[in-house]
C-alpha cells in the first residue's frame, strides 16, 4: 500500500484495487454460488427468525451498537459505514480533492487552483454519474438489458396480498388462532423466499 | 488502476445502485397504498405478534378466563401495525385485524359487553370490505352478538328489545350466508391464486 507524503490519502496497490473491483462487481452482479456456500446460506436462513436472541447475539449486538456510536470497533460497523458511504457519499473534502488531483496530474497544485479543482470535481462527478447512468442503466434498460433484469428481479419478490385464497371453507368458530398461525407461516416463507431472491440464490 | 479510474468506477457503481434502487421502489408501488409491497420483516413482526396474542388468549379461554383472553387481543388491535392498521394497511394486516376483532366481539359478547362487541364488529367490517370469508365471519359474529343480547333482554323482560335484537341477528346470519355463498361460487368458478 502506498501513501502520499505527509497526507492520509491512501491509494491501493494495483492488485488490491483489482481485488476491490472484483468484490464490487461480485456484490452488484453476483455469479454462480459454490454449492457448499449455498448450503450454508440455506442452513442460516432456516434458523427460526423469531427465536429469542442468545447471550452471544446480545453481546455482539451491544458491541455493534457501541462501534456504530464510535466506541470500539466491529466488522459489521465497518460494513455499515461502507454501505452508508456508497449510498450517500459525503462531498470530497477540499484536501482530498487536491490530493486526487495531484496524484492524477502528477504535480502539486497551487492554493488558488484548489477551489477550481473542487468546483470542477463537483461538475465532473455529476457529469460522470449522468453519463454512467445513461450508458449503463437507461440505455440498456431501453434495449431490454440490465434495467429490465433488475425490474424482473423486483417483480420476482413475494408481495403483500390478501390471504383469502388460503381458506377454502367458511371460518369455524374457535379457529382464529389456527388461521393466524397459517397466515404467519405462509408469509414467513415469503420473506425467506425474498431473502433468497435478494441474495441472488433463487 | 489510477485514482481517476478508481473514482470513475466508484461513480459508475453509485449511479448503478441509485438507478437500481429507484427502479425497485417505483416498480412495486400499487394503487392500494402499502398493499403490494414486498413481504418484509415488519409485516412478519406484526403477524408474529398476532400469533402470540391469539395463543395467549387461547390459554386464558381454555381456563375459562374470558376477560383475560380479551386483554392480549385488545392490545393487538390497538397497538402498532404496518400501514397504521387502517384501510391503507397491507392486506394481511387488515385481514388478521378483522379476524381478531371478530374474536374480540365474540368474547366481549359472552362477557355481556354487547355495545363494545358491536363496535368491534363494525370496526372489523371497515377493514374487511371485500367479499371474503373474513367479512362473512364478521356478519356471523354480529348475528351471535345480537342473539346473545336478545336472550339477555328477554330474561330482563324487555320483549320489544329482544325481538329487535333477534331480527338483527337473523339479518346478520342471512348476510353471512349470502357472503359465504358468493365466496364459494367465486372459488369454484375461478380457482384462487396460491397463497
Amino acid at each position: 500500500m502506498t501513501r502520499d507524503s505527509s497526507d492520509d490519502l491512501v491509494l491501493l496497490p494495483e492488485e488490491q484495487e483489482e481485488e476491490l473491483a472484483r468484490a464490487l462487481r461480485a456484490a452488484f452482479a453476483p455469479g454462480q454460488l459454490d454449492p457448499a456456500v449455498n448450503e450454508a446460506l440455506i442452513a442460516a436462513a432456516l434458523e427460526d427468525p423469531l427465536a429469542p436472541p442468545s447471550d452471544e447475539e446480545i453481546a455482539e449486538s451491544e458491541r455493534l451498537r457501541d462501534a456504530l456510536e464510535g466506541r470500539g470497533s466491529h466488522a459489521s460497523a465497518d460494513l455499515a459505514r461502507a454501505l452508508r458511504a456508497a449510498a450517500a457519499p459525503p462531498a470530497l473534502r477540499e484536501l482530498d480533492a487536491e490530493r486526487v488531483a495531484e496524484r492524477v496530474l502528477g504535480k502539486r497544485v497551487s492554493r488558488r487552483r484548489k477551489v477550481l479543482i473542487v468546483a470542477f470535481g463537483t461538475v465532473a462527478t455529476t457529469t460522470v454519474a449522468l453519463a454512467a447512468s445513461w450508458f449503463l442503466v437507461i440505455s440498456p434498460a431501453l434495449d431490454g438489458g440490465r434495467g429490465t433484469e433488475l425490474a424482473a428481479q423486483a417483480e420476482a419478490l413475494a408481495v403483500s396480498r390478501s390471504t383469502a385464497g388460503m381458506f377454502s371453507e367458511k371460518f369455524e368458530p374457535g379457529a382464529t388462532t389456527a388461521r393466524v398461525d397459517r397466515i404467519a407461516l405462509a408469509r414467513s416463507r415469503d420473506l425467506r423466499s425474498n431473502r433468497y431472491a435478494l441474495w441472488g440464490v433463487r | 488502476m489510477t485514482a481517476r479510474r478508481w473514482l470513475a468506477s466508484a461513480l459508475v457503481l453509485l449511479a448503478l445502485l441509485g438507478a437500481g434502487l429507484t427502479g425497485c421502489s417505483k416498480g412495486e408501488r400499487s394503487p392500494e397504498g402499502d398493499a403490494g409491497l414486498p413481504v418484509d420483516p415488519v409485516l412478519l413482526a406484526y403477524l408474529s405478534r398476532a400469533k402470540s396474542a391469539h395463543h395467549i388468549a387461547d390459554r386464558h379461554e381454555e381456563a375459562g378466563a374470558l376477560d383475560k383472553a380479551v386483554e392480549p387481543l385488545q392490545r393487538l388491535v390497538d397497538g402498532p401495525a404496518p400501514g397504521g392498521g387502517g384501510a391503507s394497511a397491507p392486506a394481511e394486516v387488515r385481514e388478521v385485524m378483522a379476524d381478531t376483532l371478530a374474536r374480540l366481539a365474540d368474547l366481549k359478547s359472552q362477557l355481556g359487553q354487547h355495545d363494545a362487541a358491536a363496535k368491534d364488529v363494525e370496526r372489523g367490517l371497515e377493514l374487511a370490505r371485500e367479499t371474503t370469508y373474513f367479512r362473512g365471519h364478521l356478519f356471523e359474529v354480529r348475528g351471535l352478538v345480537d342473539e346473545r343480547l336478545a336472550k339477555e333482554l328477554d330474561a330482563k323482560g324487555d320483549k320489544a328489545g329482544a325481538e329487535a335484537a333477534k331480527k338483527r341477528a337473523l339479518d346478520a346470519f342471512e348476510k353471512s350466508m349470502a357472503i359465504q355463498a358468493d365466496v364459494i361460487e367465486r372459488a369454484t368458478s375461478k380457482p384462487e391464486a396460491a397463497p
